[in-house]
């Protein structure tokens, strides 16, 4: 009955002041609305648990040599490590490619995401079809009748949720399988899969049977009941050893990782996200501070009001009951004001958001977010409640009640409290500018990075030509010529080039040595970057020939092998020789010669590969098409014309040459570039809406505390007065309170922000974590708001009238 | 020293109505004279001391002072011209809570143009001259009363004023203290200081010479 009482009363006493109540709830419903939307994403990418059976048991397997030389898993290392482990239920391996899809009457051929996966991939997921079946055991063997099971999503695109696709047939990569089960909604892995094949089928593929040979396979394990990560890594690490004993050439310092699930797919994300929540955090903390001042400055205004209450009997605990209430009341419709601000802000987060990032686009607001939104507001209550009501329950009575007693100053314990609260504000807030500051900066390094190629007015489309039809060199040549010369022959077309690996369009590596130093241990290799090209490659994307010459007609499949290097691999392996004419071994992926020597014939500028802010670059081997065979092609176009009209004319000239091959991933290079940036775009975005909201907040709580600061000086200020004080001496007395708060705010800030820079130097991009020029604008900044904060204040304060300061009355 | 020809302070009761605090004040002071203001509470005592320190304003008439006729300078000429010549006591004392009783005596030499130096000796000699070297540490609450008005005073004349208003300075002590100040004060005006104060009692008004009766803003009775 009570606890109604005190929730009337404090109702009653909120809505006597309106627009204190008003400041109240929006600083909390920013800061809680902040926090909700930023916990929203954690919660989603790397809080809300898999969609399947004890995913916490599945783990990811690759082959590694060291820290940042991942690989993926030689196939017979995959059937070592399934023979002779005792920690995994099912060991299962996995390939990711793309085939064309035709065949389904009534439908373009359209381009499909495949796994092949051995069957029991099916038992380490853990679900089971939602119709037919998964493969047999006869069905994942080499020369078994080749069958599929699709996913839900390409049930509902091509079939439509026929229940009859069982036993259909479908065309893939020319191929016919037979459609033998449908998994279900939430079942997508390996990334994104549409499709699913046996991989054993395939397994006599002599590329996969080589030892030394990491052909993108990837592994996946659900570890047994009651195994710890821990122990599969050790015994892993055990086998792997094993392994290099007996083969030595090829396993030689190679080891097996193996990582949770969850932590494969969104591991490599939380750095940013715990920065985001820290920050935000910050922000929340502010505005707690913020409140606390309030609260006690009205607490102190109350004095006389609770002074009454204890005069008549209640105790300490029960006025500080009813001020946390109060406060309570006030963070409850904070709170709820927030979610609001944290569900409009999520769409704007999606929007913004990088695209590929496992799990980000399905932020939803269930029960995990709106738990975190009640617990932020009731801890709030207590950050920002508690000192103040325990501070005004303080008062003195008998002082209090003294008739028209002005207070001459709260305690000066209360002062202190108070500034502190202040300068850890600015503190904050410091830190959260240097950190904004070092992720804008690193933005727009990012985005004037010369890439060193030209991605603008540059269109880039790609194809997979079925390996089955087209096997040999001559078959891809009468595709690509005539593409190359349609293409050229548009209006506003300057030139036209296909790639195998072009930019941001995933990589291939190869190992490679100098021919003087003799061909060395597959664990021994050199490793480059391989880019398969074909027509006027480097005059397209705008990379200038620094050496010798580019590829012509003469360098056919029957003449002598010829390969382009960049320049990092001139500097680093041909330093302060020429290249031109020297030889290389390098293995260009044609199965039938492997490895052998190839000349260099141009030496070209680097090119930024992969992602733009790749760390440790591998130098590029550049070959040509004629002399390696490549399906799957990226097709560069540099023109004036609009991309959709350039995206009409090239299907129309893809369909004209081979109407059963789709053109996918169509778009201007441009945008694959902006692409890379999303996480970096994102970051830059939040952080510098965080620290503009703690400058905003820290602002007005350095205007909130000055203000009431001068009123209670007000005595003070008319002694000064009245002993000779002249305006401007009592603005410096306000001026250098503010800068005083400034002063220590700044140097614990200082301390704060070098700690801040070091956990954020990860996610930066080529910008050290201590820059004098974001620390010199951060401070600028900030003396600018204390300045402005305190100008009000300090005005107010000349204009105190000594004669109504000093009444005796 | 002091000259009021046809001072009138008035507030703004309604529109057109107003409430006389004084009016047709004259009253002449010469240098050197210790001056009791006395009257009921209301009379407007304290607004005639806060006139002749120059800390109000709206008032209207004629205010000499030392030949500089204050009625036509500017606020900021009358700071000047106070900071140089005018020493404040209050009834509350009115010491900063938060300062030493040196630091409290610092403040008005702060506001005007003295060296480092110049205050530190001043500052001393007046701890000494008001035998409270010992305090100089001390916070305003470890004081007793009369000692903060001890203080007050001591503040008040540290920048040598010539004129020192004091408003009900014995107010809230009790008499033996209220004694020693009044004592102090006697001693000032003995060295030259011009001193105006409020009171309510006889006989600390008998320490002054003359004696300014006000009743309704009006002055009613000036003693010799
Ligand atoms: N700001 C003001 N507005 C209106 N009336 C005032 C104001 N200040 C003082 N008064 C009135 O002027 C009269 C004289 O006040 P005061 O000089 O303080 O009296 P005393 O010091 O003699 O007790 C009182 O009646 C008081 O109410
Ligand atoms: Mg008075």
């Amino acid at each position: 009955m009570n606890n109604m009482n005190d929730f009337r009363f404090a109702v009653r006493q909120l809505s006597k002041q309106p627009a204190f109540a008003a400041i109240a709830v929006i600083t909390l419903a920013l800061g809680i609305g902040a926090n909700t939307a930023i916990f929203s994403i954690v919660n989603a990418v790397l809080l809300r648990p898999l969609p399947y059976p004890d995913a916490d048991r599945i783990m990811v397997l690759n082959e590694s040599s060291g820290p940042g030389q991942d690989y993926s898993v030689a196939l017979p290392d995959y059937f070592d490590w399934r023979n002779d482990n005792t920690v995994f239920e099912h060991l299962a391996a996995t390939h990711k490619e793309s085939r064309n899809l035709s065949g389904i009457p009534g439908r373009e051929p359209e381009r499909v995401s495949c796994a092949s996966v051995t069957r029991n991939f099916f038992n380490v997921v853990g679900l089971p079809p939602e119709l037919g079946r998964t493969f047999s055991e006869d069905e994942d063997k080499v020369g078994a009748s080749p069958v599929v099971v699709i996913s839900d999503r390409l049930w509902q695109r091509a079939f439509d949720r026929d229940r009859e696709v069982i036993g259909r047939s479908i065309n893939l990569h020319d191929q016919n399988f037979t459609v033998v089960g449908v998994m279900p909604p939430q079942m997508m892995s390996p990334q994104d899969t549409d499709l699913w094949l046996s991989m054993m089928r395939r397994s006599n593929n002599p590329a996969w049977m080589d030892r030394s040979h990491h052909p993108m396979i990837y592994v996946w394990g659900k570890l047994k009941p009651g195994v710890t990560v821990d122990q599969a890594r050790s015994e892993m690490k055990a086998i792997a050893a094993r392994l290099e004993k007996t083969y030595p050439d090829t396993n030689g310092k190679e080891y097996a990782v193996v990582t949770p699930l969850l932590e494969n797919l969104v591991g490599k994300y939380r750095t940013n996200l715990t920065l985001l929540l820290g920050a935000v955090g910050l922000v929340l903390l502010i505005a707690c501070a913020n409140l606390a001042n309030l609260f006690a400055a009205r607490g102190a205004a109350r004095a006389r009001e609770f002074a009454v209450h204890a005069a008549v009997g209640a105790t300490r605990a029960q006025i500080i009951r009813k001020l946390l209430v109060e406060s309570f009341v006030m963070a409850i419709l904070g709170g709820a004001l927030g979610f609001f601000i944290a569900v409009w802000l999520r769409d704007a987060l999606i929007a913004l958001g990088p695209e590929g990032v496992s799990r980000f686009q399905q932020i939803s607001f269930d029960l995990p977010v709106l738990g975190f939104t009640f617990l932020a507001a009731s801890l709030t209550t207590i950050v920002f409640g508690l000192w103040p009501a325990w501070q005004t329950s303080r008062a003195d009575v008998q002082l209090a009640l003294k008739a028209g007693s002005a207070g001459s100053g709260d305690p000066p314990s209360a002062r202190r409290s108070r500034d502190w609260f202040v300068i850890s504000e600015i503190a904050f807030t410091l830190a959260l500018l240097v950190a904004a500051g070092l992720v804008l900066k690193s933005f727009s390094r990012l985005q004037s990075l010369s890439l060193g190629y030209e991605p603008r007015a540059l269109f880039t489309a790609r194809f997979e030509l079925p390996w089955q039809k087209y096997n040999d060199h001559d078959k891809i040549d009468t595709f690509v010529k005539p593409l190359l010369d349609k293409v050229r022959a548009f209006a506003g077309v300057q030139n036209a080039a296909v790639s195998s690996n072009g930019p941001l369009m995933g990589g291939w590596q190869t190992g490679f040595w100098r021919e003087e130093n003799g061909r060395p241990l597959p664990s021994d290799m050199l490793n480059s970057d391989l880019e398969v090209i074909g027509g006027d490659y480097f005059s397209t994307l705008k990379v200038p020939l620094l050496r010798g010459r580019t590829f012509n007609e003469r360098d056919t499949k029957d003449s002598p092998r010829v390969v382009i290097i960049d320049q990092a691999m001139a500097e680093q392996y041909f330093p302060g020789e020429n290249p031109i004419g020297k030889r290389i071994g390098a293995d260009v992926g044609n199965d039938q010669e492997g490895y052998m020597m190839r000349e260099i014939v141009g030496v070209v500028a680097r090119m930024r590969f992969h992602a733009v802010d790749e760390m440790a670059p591998l130098p590029v081997i550049y070959c040509p098409l004629d002399q390696a065979k490549r399906t799957g092609l990226a097709l560069f176009v540099r023109s004036t014309m609009t991309p959709v009209s350039l995206e009409h004319s090239v299907r129309d000239a893809v369909t004209s040459i081979d109407p059963s091959l789709p053109v996918f991933d169509a778009r201007p290079m441009i945008d694959r570039v902006h692409e890379t940036w999303g996480a970096q775009r994102l970051l830059s975005f939040l952080f510098l809406i965080f620290a503009g909201l703690a400058l905003l907040l820290a602002t007005i709580g350095l205007y909130g505390l000055l203000a009431y600061t001068t009123l209670r000086r007000a005595r003070e200020i008319g002694i000064r007065l009245a002993l000779g004080a002249r305006p401007s001496q009592i603005r410096v007395l306000v001026l250098s309170h503010a800068m005083q708060l400034l002063l220590f705010g700044s140097v614990i800030g200082l301390i704060t922000a070098f700690a801040v820079s070091r956990v954020m130097q990860s996610v930066l991009f080529e910008v050290k974590a201590i820059d004098p020029k974001i620390y010199l604008c951060v401070g600028l900044l900030l003396f600018a708001a204390t300045l402005l904060a305190s100008w009000i204040p300090a005005r107010r304060a000349t204009l105190v009238d000594p004669i109504q300061a000093l009444r005796s009355e | 020293m002091i000259k009021l020809r046809n001072l009138e302070r008035r507030y703004p009761l309604a529109k057109e109505k107003f409430f006389y605090v004084l009016r047709d004040i004259n009253i002449d002071i010469q240098e050197g004279e210790f001056i009791s203001i006395m009257g009921p509470s209301g009379a407007g005592k304290s607004t005639l001391l806060h006139i002749l320190g120059m800390h109000d304003h709206g008032w209207r008439g004629e205010y000499f002072f030392r030949e500089t006729a204050v009625h036509h300078l500017k606020t900021k000429e009358r700071a000047t011209l106070r900071n140089e010549q005018i020493g404040f006591v209050f009834q509350q004392y009115h010491l900063l809570d938060d300062l030493t009783v040196y630091e409290n005596l610092d403040i008005p030499l702060s506001y005007r143009r003295y060296s480092k130096s110049e205050r530190a000796a001043l500052v001393a000699d007046t701890l000494d001259r008001f035998q409270i070297v010992g305090k100089k540490d001390l916070y305003p609450r470890q004081l007793s009363g009369g000692q903060q008005q001890l203080v007050g005073v001591a503040r008040a004349i540290i920048a040598e004023p010539k004129l020192l208003l004091a408003d009900e300075p014995t107010g809230n002590l009790h008499s033996g203290q209220g004694e020693e100040i009044m004592e102090l004060f006697r001693k000032l005006n003995d060295e030259g200081m011009t001193i105006i104060q409020v009171t309510h009692s006889e006989k600390n008004a008998s320490y002054g010479k003359r004696t300014i009766q006000l009743r309704d803003g009006w002055i009613t009775k000036r003693e010799q």
